[in-house]
């Protein structure tokens, strides 16, 4: 595969992962365009893995995870200046499901993302996150109960063992 | 009621269209074609061993070869061109032409090696392999603390990291073979461009003085430390922002750094570390702006202030329109300030692309360096200056405290009890063996039982490179992992040679092995906050989204989860509101005291 193809395949995919996490299209995008300039400069390395696709979620991840690290400080230096802001209310069902998302822990945040966007796998999860599946399983089922508490649905355990 | 995997099946499906809608491509591909033309890969090595040796011996023209092509196959191409030696100028332009073909054109004059005085400094140089946790890959970590001493500019970072990527056939990653590499490369505010090299375990500081630069340093932070082996060589100047073609000129004296307006927004961050280095830049006409402080390398501040990093404010975006030279003052987190002067330019548009120009600056502080068993030193050698004085400055520092713990007063011996400084009878301060025979006939059998070494000190605690952090040197993390719940563990640390001691517990589980984990008022896992409203208190503003951080009086850490409302509520946009969740609503999810090794990178 040639990164032209990688690129076509992956980034679309990408902007879906960084737009869960940070809920905003344009920083998604950009995001996932910064995770594919490294995989271009790094392109014979990252073309011989066994498993470039896992090496790209995880580099996007990253730089997603500190977009909303960058977010949430600035939110908080401003109610520390006395405004706290609106709280902005999403409206559709699946808007509420990706807050509910992003205000998870970390890890769980990461999981519970790539989980539902990679169809439910379990070990493309672990793969992407380097992490053991059983470690995914676990933070799996703590955010799945967290999120069924927040959006008030109900908690099947599938998909958590 | 709906399940939560239909709610997610339904969110999936709308994300997918909302990001199909904003990836864009085939537009991005494009551009990211654009950028990497005018930003090339990583550099070609120089494998000849005849440089290598002539480099170590110091011969000026076989090194200044060496150096232009090392440096010139670091820089992209641009449209400015300076003078070089009383030659013509093109006109100016101000940034990057989309469609421009690539060509380095970067020249400089001849170079003048700083070997006359004989004041050779020796710098500690510090090389350390990790594991990456790929098996087959590995990394690399640098400590660098090469500091200039003419006041002009800062070489090597606090801690910069190189990755080495070992595959079956060998390893791959050639800009760091240590016989031979180009480490970095930096141009001073004088023209100098100074030079870092590796040359037969040797590091060399190379100046050169009165060079040109006709071509952008490529630049870029490496934030690379979970993508793993990512080839790629930082230079100390410049910032590759948000994914963004950035580019760094230097303009009548100062550096500028380009980035295409339409990605220069306020939520620009340059990587982990620099989200907690905020500076405020107050101007004396009385316009503040908070900036954040980029670090270079992997960003990781040794001391927790400004004065370890590498000696840069770069101004995120410019909000104001400003274009005069303003007199900046940036006040340091330990309360003191320097001053310099710097122009912040506009620039005109190319090819309808508008760029916002930052102004550059430096700090020049000494970067203390921490030193660990397992590191091996280079002899590093540095030219002197011609204008430096003779005494080099600090290039170690002290190791830092190893305050050997002492037992504390015997621990409450009742089973599973815990307080502030004690678990089960066993009391920080206790030795490893006498702590660990109690909790075992306690707990039974750990279920795991590791050991991490944390060899960088960051302020008054220790990290590694995997994102722990710890209060000592050296950790043991002694955990029982009940069924379907969350551990109980304990940690024991040390510096220096000192004995491990029982510095801290946590458990998430109310029991281990049938023996309750309890506080002597009955506090434990899943006790309602309604019940203990006298015992726990929850400061003001210590919280993270579900979770409130509230302790007793004793000294125990009590995490309280909220099965209802959220304690904090920040939204995509950031927007915060604080929220008071009813206390019988609210249970307590983690018991902790003393000290834990963390993640760095946990989220409140």
């Amino acid at each position: 595969m040639d990164f032209d193809d990688f690129f076509r395949a992956e980034q679309p995919k990408m902007v879906a992962l960084a737009l869960a996490l940070t809920g905003v299209p344009e920083a998604a995008r950009d995001l996932a365009q910064e995770s594919m300039v490294k995989a271009y400069r790094a392109w014979p390395s990252v073309q011989a893995m066994d498993r470039p696709g896992a090496w790209l979620r995880r580099v996007t991840i990253n730089a997603a995870m500190s977009w909303h690290r960058s977010h949430r400080r600035e939110g908080v230096a401003i109610a520390r200046m006395g405004g706290e802001g609106s709280t902005v209310q999403p409206e559709r069902e699946g808007q509420q499901f990706w807050a509910a998302v992003r205000a998870l822990p970390d890890r769980q945040r990461a999981v519970v993302a790539l989980y539902y966007l990679e169809d439910q796998s379990v070990t493309a999860t672990a793969a992407a996150l380097d992490m053991p599946e059983g470690t995914v399983k676990t933070n799996l089922r703590m955010a799945r109960a967290a999120l069924a508490t927040a959006l008030g649905v109900r908690h099947d355990e599938k998909g958590s063992e | 009621m709906k399940t939560l995997d239909e709610l997610a099946t339904a969110a999936v499906d709308e994300l997918h269209q909302q990001a199909a809608g904003a990836a864009q491509t085939d537009a991005m591909l494009a551009e990211l074609r654009r950028g990497e033309t005018l930003f090339p890969t990583v550099p070609t090595p120089i494998k000849d061993r005849g440089h290598r040796r002539v480099l170590v011996i110091g011969a000026a023209a076989a090194a200044c070869v060496a150096l232009i092509a090392g440096l010139t196959v670091l820089r992209g191409s641009d449209s400015r061109v300076r003078p070089v030696d009383g030659g013509s100028t093109d006109a100016p332009v101000t940034g990057p032409t989309p469609t421009s073909a690539p060509v380095s054109k970067a020249t400089f004059a001849a170079p003048v090696m700083d070997i006359s005085t004989g004041s050779e400094i020796v710098y500690q140089f510090r090389e350390q392999t990790i594991d990456c946790g790929q098996g087959e890959t590995c990394a690399s970590g640098l400590l660098a603390p090469m500091v200039a001493t003419d006041n002009r500019i800062v070489i090597g970072d606090a801690l910069r990291h190189r990755w080495l990527v070992a595959t079956d056939e060998g390893t791959d990653m050639v800009e760091f073979d240590p016989s031979w590499a180009l480490l970095d490369a930096a141009m001073a505010p004088d023209n100098s461009v100074y030079a870092v090299f590796v040359a037969d375990g040797q590091v060399v500081l190379y100046r050169y003085a009165d060079a040109v630069m006709d071509a952008p340093l490529q630049a870029d932070y490496g934030r690379d430390l979970d993508a793993c082996c990512t080839p790629a060589v930082f230079l100390d100047v410049g910032g590759r922002v948000g994914g963004s073609p950035d580019f760094v000129d230097y303009q009548d004296g100062v550096f500028v750094v380009h980035r295409p307006a339409s990605l220069a927004r306020p939520s620009l961050t340059l990587d982990d570390a620099t989200l907690a280095n905020e500076v405020l830049v107050e101007f004396t006409d009385g316009v503040q702006h908070t900036y954040l402080v980029g670090t270079g390398g992997n960003g990781r501040l040794l001391d927790g202030t400004l004065h370890s990093l590498t000696g840069r404010a770069v101004v995120i975006q410019q909000t104001d329109g400003v274009n005069t030279q303003r007199l900046l003052t940036v006040l340091l987190h330990d309360g003191s300030t320097f001053e310099r002067r710097v122009p912040l330019t506009a620039s005109a548009a190319v090819n309808e692309q508008r760029f916002v120009d930052e102004g550059y600056l430096y700090e020049l502080t000494a970067v203390p360096v921490y030193g660990q068993p397992q590191w091996v030193d280079y002899a590093v050698r540095r030219w002197a200056l011609p204008n430096e004085a003779t005494t080099p400055p600090a290039t170690t520092v002290p190791p830092p405290d190893t305050g050997t713990a002492t037992p504390t007063t015997p621990a409450p011996t009742a089973p599973g009890l815990v307080t502030g400084h004690s678990i089960d009878g066993a009391a920080f301060g206790d030795e490893v063996d006498s702590a660990l025979a109690v909790l075992t006939a306690t707990f039974s059998q750990p279920y795991s039982d590791e050991t991490t070494e944390l060899p960088l000190r960051v302020g008054q605690h220790w990290e590694n490179d995997q994102y722990a952090s710890f209060g000592n040197e050296h950790a043991r993390q002694v955990c029982w992992q009940p069924a379907n719940s969350s551990p109980l563990c304990v940690w024991f640390g040390s510096d220096g040679n000192d004995p491990l001691r029982l510095v801290g517990w946590s458990t998430g589980a109310e029991s281990i092995n049938g023996v309750s984990i309890a506080a002597a008022s009955g506090l434990t896992i899943g006790s309602k906050w309604s019940d203990h409203l006298a015992e726990v208190v929850l400061p003001p503003g210590s919280n993270c989204y579900n979770t409130g951080y509230a302790h007793t009086a004793d000294g125990m850490n009590v995490e309280l989860w909220s099965g209802t409302e959220m304690f904090v509520t920040i939204d995509s946009t950031g927007a915060i509101s604080q929220n008071n969740p009813p206390p019988q609503t609210v249970i307590v999810g983690r018991l902790s005291a003393g000290d834990a090794l963390s993640d760095t990178r946990s989220d409140c």
